[in-house]
Parts: C-alpha cells; structure tokens; sequence
C-alpha cells in the first residue's frame, strides 16, 4: 500500500526547464527585430546585380508599380525583363508594358495611379534614368519615387 | 515551523502568457522584416501649363541646379542667371548656398536638376540630399506656412523636378 502511495506522488511531480536562455535569446532577438522593422508597405525583391544608393531622406516608401533597371542597365518588372534604358530616348517595349499596365488598372481616367518606384542601380548614368523617367512619365507614371536605403 | 516554511517559499511566476506573446510578435516581426532599410525621394515629371492668371509681384526663383563631373552651378530668374558655381567634392558649400536662397526666397520649394549625361545616379541622390534639407544640426531656415506665418524649418527644395526631356 505504501509503495503504491510514493509511485502516485512521482508522476504528479512537473518537470521543471530552465528557460532562461531561452529568453536571453528571445529578448536579443525581439531587439534586434524591432530595430530593422520598417513600416512601409513597399515590398522589395531586387534583382540582381542591382544595388540602391544611400540617402538621407526618410520619407517612407508606398505601395506602387516597381520597376528595376540594373548594372547593365536592363529593365526589370514583375521578375521580368522588359527592355535596356541606353540614352534618353523613349523606350517602347517599356512604353508598351506600362500603358497596359495602366489600362487594366482603372478604366477611369482620374483613378489611374501616377506613382511609380523606380529602383535604380547606384551607378547608372543619368542617361538611362533619363530615357526610363520620360518613358514613365509619357506612359502616364508622372510621380516617380526613387527608391534609396537609409544611412545612419 | 510548517507554518514558517511556508512563508520562505517563493512564489513562482506564470511565464507561460508573456512567452506566447513574444513568440506571436516575433513571428510578426520576422514576417514583415525587411533587412533593406528603404525610403524614397518623390519626383515629378514636369509638365507644362498655359498660365492665365496674372503676372505675379516678385518674380519666381526658378531654381535650377546643373550638374557636371567638377561643378554644381545654381541658377536662378526667369533668364537663368549664375548665383554660384560649387565643387562637386565641396557639396556642404551647395547646401550653405541653398540655405541662403531659402531665407531670401521661404515661399519657394522646388528645384530643377539638370545632370550631365553620364552622371551616375548615387551622386546625384547625395546633391538631392543636400538640396532637399538643412544638413547642419544647429542651423534652421525661415519657412512659411498656408496663412503666411513663418517658422523654423529643415526643409529647403524638397520638390525636386528632373528635365525628363532631351
């Protein structure tokens, strides 16, 4: 009887963790997350080969049509290539890809969006961000967003 | 004695509440985590528009910033005349200049940028930095709100306006 008694009070005994490691590396964690959390609501996949510039500005991104041109000066959109920005001239596949964009977005005129990302490559010349901006703009995207990295 | 050891006893805490919270709000946070810290700097396109209303009293500053490989030169007036030509190495002295306009002109909140061709683009994001706000710490710019009070401000051209076309 009195065997039985001890198993009984074995078993109801909790385990007991030490989780205070664990909550070290919580806590160096939620830090370390806080400190990158950014509330804009742009999302960015850059393509590669493609490095954005540092600034100052601090003005937070939004949600737009993103267009990423590279090193090389290819355009990217939607993971897709488009087009090569060379000089400032218009480019028309670009041209071709962005009012069609525009006309499935809104049948009305005046809710049309205007803005548009533009992530561009640290060391493109202005040529390029030339012929990309005027065929932009002539495609109806008039409100170009430069898309930068914050420097501390 | 029973009695006493029952008061040393310390009490434990209930952590399990708190570390489900932690773990939901990292999971937020890992989710919406975005390792590029990214902003933007706003542009637009010029457009041109037939003006009908009438000449106004002082004449637009007409800010215009050519930029080469050496020189940054500021323009201004309607003609486009010099007000000073700054050192592409020197851009502090720019934003010194454009404090200067600024205080003559606080109504005033656009620039033109009119880079060289082969300009790369991370130099022409510094000069924007510099046209676009008060870099020193300690120095502040007249500005002048929608009923014409004036305040202190950070913000010098922060409208920044590329020529588009060739």
């Amino acid at each position: 009887m009195k065997r039985t008694f001890t198993r009984k009070r074995e078993k109801a005994e909790p385990m007991e963790l030490d989780i205070t490691s664990l909550l070290d590396i919580l806590v160096i964690l939620l830090v370390f997350l806080l400190k990158s959390y950014n509330a804009t609501n742009l999302k960015l996949d850059l393509v590669k080969s493609l490095v954005i510039p540092d600034s100052k500005a601090r003005d937070l991104g939004a949600h737009a049509i993103i267009l990423q041109v590279d090193k090389d000066a290819n355009i990217w959109c939607e993971n897709k290539k488009i087009g090569r920005a060379t000089d400032g001239n218009k480019i028309d596949p670009l041209y071709d890809f962005l009012k069609n964009k525009r006309e499935i977005a809104s049948t009305d005129e005046s809710k049309k969006a205007k803005s548009i990302n533009l992530v561009l490559h640290k060391t493109l010349p202005y040529k390029a961000m030339q012929g990309v901006m005027h065929t932009s703009a002539l495609a109806g995207y008039t409100d170009f967003k430069f898309i930068v990295q914050g420097n501390y | 004695m029973l009695k006493r050891k029952k008061l040393n006893k310390m009490p434990k805490l209930n952590l399990i509440p708190i570390l489900d919270a932690i773990f939901i709000f990292i999971f937020f946070l890992l989710m919406s985590a975005q390792f590029l810290d990214i902003y933007e700097i706003g542009s637009d396109a010029p457009i041109t528009t037939t003006l009908t209303q009438p000449k106004p009293d002082k004449e637009p500053l007409n800010l215009t910033l050519e930029i080469s490989n050496q020189d940054v030169v500021v323009k201004t007036g309607v003609d486009g005349n010099v007000y000073k030509k700054i050192k592409t190495t020197n851009l502090q002295a720019l934003n010194d200049v454009l404090i200067e306009l600024k205080n003559k002109h606080p109504e005033e909140n656009s620039a033109i940028l009119k880079p060289n061709s082969n300009y790369e683009y991370h130099k022409i994001v510094k000069v924007i930095d510099h046209t676009r706000e008060v870099l020193k710490a300690d120095v502040f710019v007249t500005a002048v709100d929608e009923k014409k009070r004036r305040y202190p401000s950070k913000v010098l051209f922060d409208k920044i306006i590329f020529e588009t076309q060739n």
